[in-house]
């Protein structure tokens, strides 16, 4: 399938490189199903072995994007708090 | 010390949520004599009351002649909705998350007050939501339920293939998030909790009023720690790449145990009431399902996680369930005589357990059992064969 310009756009707008070389995409105020589909969406961006730092407000997707993620073949590192209704998801992408 | 902070706040499983959802939900109907969960027939009263105070006189309506306007307080379906909301607020100020947030920019707005209309009227021209005519009705057997389950898919899967995968509701929201520490939001959580129960002690609102106000906490409660989602359920399966079968899998294993339940009751001859979805027959429950799905992808949530996610601080939430409750619904009842007479009433409401207990679980079991597969084989816990086999050419 193609992937939605806008989708696509809207990711690259939310992605940023670390020091340390990872990306964060921060999500933080998008509900459900965007931090999933950005996730994916983001998979297409970066290198192999990467690792993907998602910060979320939305605590569905706590539970959603690591499912998404790993049906997609990528890896979940795991699901950190960061302060009261802030996480960070972190993703590795694999393949 | 730590197994019991674990017990007690931190979130868990939505497949938890939906086990202890469903033993709830069958405890609340035999308190109540039968009386089975619905949430929209109380969120549409309550709607009708603050359009009435505000001068557009609403009681005389065919609607609400059919479903009452009784007062707030001592009607047990409307103390319900605020248990929703209070419920998601205890769930997040427990778990120490709760938090202003989701704050949705220009495009998530319109997304968020069109997908709230919808909900609304779509839920009350089907005559229930992802509750009534879902989460009742399977395990109820009832016709509605798979009526108004492929009403809804129709409508997610075109929303799904458009607005979503397309990013039409996409604009930078607002990032504001307004936060307190957990420690303090755990005691304002028991303060709201203590006051609650002595309000209920000191006012006795009998036990109608009672069982609705607490069921709604409860169920709040356990559907914002588990993070159960309706609308996650009906939209994540037709995600292109982006598949999750988490909160599919664990509604229809609530909606099995319920029937697990509802089985032996019904070969005991138990009358429960299945009178949900009263609607004009299964074409406006199929109407109604299929706005009902578009709305819910819309918002990203359903009738049930709209209102605990309120409770719990999230604006796009709150915005959608005010568009719901005072908006959608109210116009639904004004055009309610309008659908009356314009849909012809194909297969009114009826419940495959009245045939026998045998027909009952095609309803009450299988479909859930089938959804149940799909939802293990979208998250790599079940295969089977693919049906996409390479086929050789003809004359190859």
């Amino acid at each position: 399938m193609t992937e939605a310009a806008q989708l696509l756009q809207q990711t690259k707008d939310l992605l940023t490189q670390t020091t340390n070389g990872a990306y964060l995409l921060d999500a933080r105020g998008y509900t459900c199903p965007y931090p999933q589909l950005f996730a994916r969406a983001a998979f297409g961006l970066v290198e192999k072995g990467t690792r993907l730092e998602i910060l979320t407000d939305n605590p569905s997707s706590c539970e959603n994007v690591p499912v998404s993620v790993r049906n997609l073949g990528q890896k979940f590192v795991g699901v950190e708090s960061v302060s009261p209704g802030l996480w960070r998801i972190v993703v590795q992408k694999v393949r | 010390m730590s197994r019991l902070r674990r017990i007690l706040f931190e979130p868990f499983s939505s497949y938890v949520a939906a086990v202890l959802l469903a033993l709830g939900s069958v405890l609340f109907a035999l308190v109540l004599g039968g009386k089975l969960w619905g949430i929209t027939t109380g969120e549409s009263q309550i709607g009708g009351h603050v359009v009435d105070a505000l001068g557009w006189q609403v009681e005389g309506l065919p609607y609400f002649q059919k479903f009452g306007l009784p007062p707030i307080l001592t009607s047990g379906p409307q103390v319900h909705v605020f248990g929703l909301l209070l419920g998601g607020l205890l769930a997040a100020l427990l778990l120490g998350e709760f938090a202003i947030r989701a704050v949705p920019g220009r495009r998530q707005l319109v997304a968020a007050v069109a997908g709230g209309i919808l909900l609304g009227y779509g839920s009350r021209l089907a005559a229930g939501c992802n509750i009534g005519n879902f989460w009742s009705a399977f395990p109820s057997a009832g016709v509605n339920a798979v009526t108004f389950f492929g009403g809804v898919l129709l409508g997610a899967f075109l929303t799904v293939r458009t607005a979503v995968e397309r990013g039409w509701f996409l604009s930078p929201p607002k990032k504001i998030t307004l936060t307190f520490k957990p420690r303090r939001q755990r005691v304002v959580a028991v303060v709201v909790l203590a006051s609650l129960a002595a309000l209920t002690f000191l006012t006795r609102p009998g036990l109608a009023v009672t069982a609705w106000l607490w069921f709604g906490i409860f169920a709040a409660y356990v559907g914002y720690r588990g993070r159960l989602c309706f609308a996650s359920a009906y939209r994540d399966l037709l995600l292109r790449g982006a598949r999750s079968g988490r909160n599919a899998g664990a509604v229809a294993v609530g909606l099995l145990l319920q029937a697990a339940i509802f089985f032996p009751l019904a070969l005991g001859g138990t009358k429960l009431d299945y009178s949900l979805a009263a609607g004009q027959g299964q074409l406006q429950v199929l109407i109604g399902g299929f706005l009902f799905g578009i709305g819910a992808v819309l918002l990203g949530g359903c009738i049930f996680s709209s209102a605990y996610r309120a409770g719990a601080g999230q604006v796009t939430a709150l915005v959608g369930w005010l568009s719901t409750v005072f908006v959608g619904m109210p116009l639904l009842a004004l055009h309610w005589d309008f659908w009356y007479n314009a849909v012809p009433r194909y297969l009114p409401k009826a419940t495959l357990w009245d045939w026998g207990p045998g027909y009952g679980l095609l309803i009450a079991a299988l479909v859930p059992a089938v959804w149940l597969l799909f939802a293990l084989r979208a998250d790599g816990r079940l295969r089977w064969p693919s049906p996409r086999k390479e086929r050789t050419p003809e004359g190859a």
